[in-house]
C-alpha cells in the first residue's frame, strides 16, 4: 500500500495575513497598542523607575542599601536589577508612606505628584499600580481560563449527558451577579489579594467555558476532522491534535483582552474597601485614600486634585488601551468584516 | 415553541435551588454567628444559657436541617427580620429600597436607550466620517472610565466647583440623597416636590447609564452597518424607495432586534451595578442596602437581596433566550 503523503500548504506568514493588515490600518488599534505598550514598559521597569523612593522593607528584602539603590537598581549589569525587575519581593508592592498625616501634601521636588491622605507616595503607587494591574489581570484570566478550558473542553469532548449537566452548572454560575458575589466572598474571607483574585476568577470562567464549547462544536463539524477520522485517527488524537488547538487559539486571544475589564472590577471593589490589603499599590485603593479629600476646603474646592485625578486617570487610560486593542483584534479576526 | 418555553422555564427550578444553596452557604460561612454579640454583651453568661439560646435560635441543629428550614420559610416569603432596622427583611428590601433602585435604574436605562440608539444610527449612517470617529472614541472612553471616578468628578464639578465659580450659593445639582431633607409634598405642592426629586436624580442616573450608553452605541452602530449591507436593503433601494424609508423602515427595525436582547440582558446588571453609584451619591437603594448589610452582618437582609438579584438575572437570561428563539427559529434545537 502506498504511503499517503500530505502536501503541506505553505503557511501564510503573520505579517502578510489579512488580519494583521486590517489591524494595522485601524487608527484606534494603533492608539490602543501604544497605550498598552506604555503601561507594559512602566510595569516592567517599575523597580528601576522608583529606585529613588522605595520603601524600607522593599529595600531590605531586596538586600539593597538606600544609598546604593539608585545606582544598583538602574544598572542593567547588576544582578539586583534583574532580581528586582523579574521577581521583586511582595513588600515592594506596598506603597511607602512618608509620615502618617491624614492630610494630603502638595507636590514637592521629592514627591513630584504629592502625598495622598495617610502619607502614601502617589508617584510610587501609580507606577507599581501598573505592575499590580498586569499581575492581577494576567493571574485572574489565567485561572478563569484554566477552569473554563477544563469544563468547556470536557463538555465539548464528551458531549451527551456530561455536556448537559456541566452546561447547566455553567449556566447557574453565569446567573449570579458577578460583582455582588465577589463582594460576599470578600466579606467572608477578609480582604486580601488572593481572595479577590480567586473570587473574580470563579465568577468569570463560565464565559470562557461556553465560548470553548461553541468553538469545539464548530471545529468538530469541519471537513478536516472527518479527513483525520478517515485516515484512521482515534478520538483522543482527533480531539487533542486537531479539534482543541483550533478551538483554543481564538479563545486565549480574546480572553487575554479582558485584562482591562478585570482591572476595572478590581478597582471598583478596592474603592468600596473590599479590595487587596490596605497599602497595596492598586489604583482603585488610591482613589479610596483620597475619598475624604476630593472636595477641598471652602474657597478652594480643587485644592487636593492631585490625590484623585492621577489614579483615576491611570485606570481609565489602562482600560481604554485594552478596550481599543480588544475591539480592533476582534474586528481583525472577524472574517465577515 | 411552547415545548421549548416550558423546558426553559422548568430549568429555572433546579437553578433556583442551586442559587439558594450557594446563598445560604455563603452566609453560613460568614465569620461569627448571631450568638456572639449576645455572649459578648453578657460576660456572666453560663454555658447552659448559651445552649438554651442556641436551641432557641435553632443553632443546635446541623447545617443541612437549618438550610431546609430556612428554605421552607423563604419559599413562603419569610426571610426573617433585619437586625439593623428591626423590620422584616423583605419589607425593608422590597418596600423601602427596591422602589428607589427601580427609579434610579429605570431612569438610567431610559436615558441610555434614548441617547444610544439615535447616536449609534447616526454613527452608522456616516461611517468613517469625523463624527463617527469622535463618537466611537467617546464611546470607548465611556466604558473605560471607572464608574466611581466618573461619579466623583461629576459630583465635584456640578455640586461644588461650578457653583463656586459662578458665585452661586446653591449647587447646580445636589451632591447626594434623593430629596432635599425635610421637603414635604403636602407643604410645597406637587410640582416643586417633583422638580426636587428629578433634580436629585440627574447625576446618579447619568453616572449609572454611561456604561450601557457607550456599549449600546457601539452595538447599535455595528448592527445597523450589518443590516445596511444586506441584500433586501439593496433591493429596497433598487425599487427606488426614498432613503428615509429604506433606513428607518427596512434597516432600523431589523437592526434593533439584537439590541433588544442585549438590553434585556443588561437589566440585572443595572441593579447590581447600582451599588457603586448608590454609594457615591448616598442613594438609599437596594445595592447600597446589600453592601451595608454585608458590612454590618445583617444576614437576613443580605440573603433577601442576593436571592432577588440572582432570581432577576435568571429570569432576564431566560427572557433573552426566549426572545432569541422567537426571532431566530434555528435556535430551538434543544
Amino acid at each position: 500500500m502506498a504511503e499517503a503523503t500530505l502536501l503541506k500548504p505553505r503557511r501564510e506568514s503573520f505579517w502578510r495575513s489579512r488580519a494583521w493588515r486590517r489591524f494595522r490600518r485601524n487608527p484606534l488599534a494603533i492608539v490602543g497598542t501604544l497605550i498598552v505598550l506604555f503601561f507594559m514598559l512602566v510595569a516592567i521597569f517599575a523597580p528601576a523607575l522608583t529606585a529613588d523612593r522605595m520603601g524600607r522593607s522593599c529595600l531590605r528584602d531586596l538586600g539593597v542599601k538606600r544609598t546604593e539603590a539608585v545606582r544598583v537598581l538602574r544598572n542593567p549589569l547588576s544582578p539586583k536589577f534583574w532580581q528586582a525587575t523579574l521577581h521583586p519581593p511582595a513588600s515592594c508592592y506596598k506603597i511607602p508612606r512618608k509620615g502618617y498625616s491624614p492630610i494630603p501634601k502638595h507636590p514637592s521636588k521629592k514627591y513630584p505628584l504629592g502625598l495622598s491622605g495617610g502619607g502614601y507616595d502617589i508617584l510610587y503607587g501609580l507606577i507599581w499600580g501598573a505592575r499590580s494591574a498586569f499581575y492581577v489581570g494576567i493571574l485572574v484570566i489565567g485561572v478563569a481560563l484554566l477552569i473554563g478550558i477544563l469544563i468547556g473542553g470536557l463538555t465539548g469532548y464528551l458531549g451527551g449527558w456530561v455536556d448537559h449537566a456541566l452546561m447547566r452548572f455553567t449556566d447557574a454560575v453565569y446567573a449570579f451577579p458577578g460583582l455582588v458575589l465577589v463582594m460576599v466572598a470578600v466579606t467572608i474571607f477578609g480582604r486580601s489579594l488572593t481572595t479577590i483574585m480567586l473570587a473574580i476568577a470563579i465568577v468569570s470562567w463560565p464565559t470562557y467555558a461556553r465560548m470553548l464549547r461553541g468553538n469545539i462544536l464548530k471545529v468538530k463539524a469541519q471537513d478536516f476532522v472527518d479527513a483525520a477520522r478517515a485516515l484512521g485517527a482515534g478520538p483522543l488524537r482527533i480531539f487533542f491534535k486537531h479539534v482543541l488547538p483550533n478551538a483554543i487559539g481564538p479563545l486565549i486571544i480574546l480572553a487575554s483582552l479582558d485584562i482591562g475589564s478585570i482591572v476595572l472590577s478590581v478597582a471598583a471593589l478596592s474603592f468600596l474597601g473590599l479590595g487587596p490589603e490596605i497599602g497595596f499599590a492598586d489604583w482603585g485603593q488610591m482613589v479610596n485614600f483620597a475619598r475624604n479629600w476630593i472636595v477641598g476646603p471652602p474657597g478652594e474646592p480643587l485644592k487636593y486634585w492631585y490625590t484623585w485625578v492621577w489614579p483615576g486617570l491611570a485606570i481609565a487610560l489602562f482600560v481604554l488601551g485594552w478596550n481599543l486593542l480588544g475591539d480592533a483584534v476582534r474586528d481583525a479576526l472577524d472574517p465577515r468584516s | 415553541m411552547l415545548a421549548y418555553t416550558l423546558r426553559r422555564v422548568l430549568q429555572i427550578v433546579p437553578l433556583l435551588f442551586f442559587i439558594s444553596l450557594v446563598v445560604y452557604a455563603l452566609v453560613a460561612l460568614q465569620p461569627g454567628d448571631p450568638l456572639e454579640a449576645l455572649i459578648f454583651a453578657n460576660p456572666r453568661i453560663t454555658q447552659e444559657e448559651i445552649e438554651e439560646l442556641k436551641k432557641a435560635y435553632g443553632l443546635d441543629q446541623p447545617i443541612h436541617i437549618r438550610y431546609f428550614k430556612w428554605l421552607g420559610l423563604a419559599l413562603q416569603g419569610d426571610f426573617g427580620l433585619s437586625r439593623t432596622y428591626a423590620i422584616p427583611a423583605t419589607e425593608f428590601i422590597f418596600q423601602q429600597r427596591l422602589p428607589m433602585t427601580l427609579l434610579l435604574s429605570g431612569t438610567a436605562f431610559l436615558l441610555a436607550v434614548v441617547i444610544a440608539i439615535p447616536i449609534g444610527v447616526y454613527s452608522a449612517l456616516r461611517k468613517y466620517s469625523l463624527a463617527d470617529y469622535v463618537i466611537t472614541f467617546l464611546a470607548f472612553v465611556g466604558y473605560s472610565t471607572p464608574v466611581f471616578w466618573l461619579g466623583i468628578m461629576l459630583l465635584l464639578i456640578f455640586a461644588v466647583w461650578l457653583p463656586e465659580l459662578l458665585g452661586r450659593t446653591e449647587p447646580i445639582f445636589p451632591p447626594g440623597g434623593y430629596v432635599t431633607p425635610g421637603l414635604d409634598p403636602a407643604e410645597v405642592g406637587f410640582w416643586p416636590y417633583l422638580k426636587d426629586r428629578i433634580w436629585h436624580l440627574v447625576l446618579p442616573a447619568f453616572t449609572l447609564s454611561v456604561i450601557s450608553m457607550a456599549s449600546w452605541t457601539r452595538f447599535m452602530r455595528a448592527s445597523m452597518l450589518e443590516v445596511l449591507s444586506q441584500d433586501y436593503v439593496r433591493t429596497a433601494r433598487a425599487k427606488g424607495l426614498p432613503e428615509r424609508v429604506v433606513v428607518y423602515k427596512h434597516a432600523l427595525r431589523n437592526a434593533l432586534i439584537p439590541i433588544v436582547t442585549l438590553m434585556g440582558l443588561a437589566i440585572p446588571g443595572l441593579f447590581s451595578g447600582a451599588v457603586l453609584t448608590e454609594t457615591i451619591f448616598s442613594w438609599p437603594g437596594m445595592g447600597r442596602a446589600l453592601f451595608d448589610a454585608l458590612v454590618e452582618k445583617d444576614y437576613n437582609v443580605a440573603m433577601t437581596a442576593l436571592v432577588f438579584l440572582a432570581l432577576l438575572t435568571a429570569v432576564f437570561n431566560l427572557l433573552a433566550d426566549l426572545a432569541y428563539a422567537v426571532v431566530d427559529p434555528r435556535i430551538r434545537y434543544r
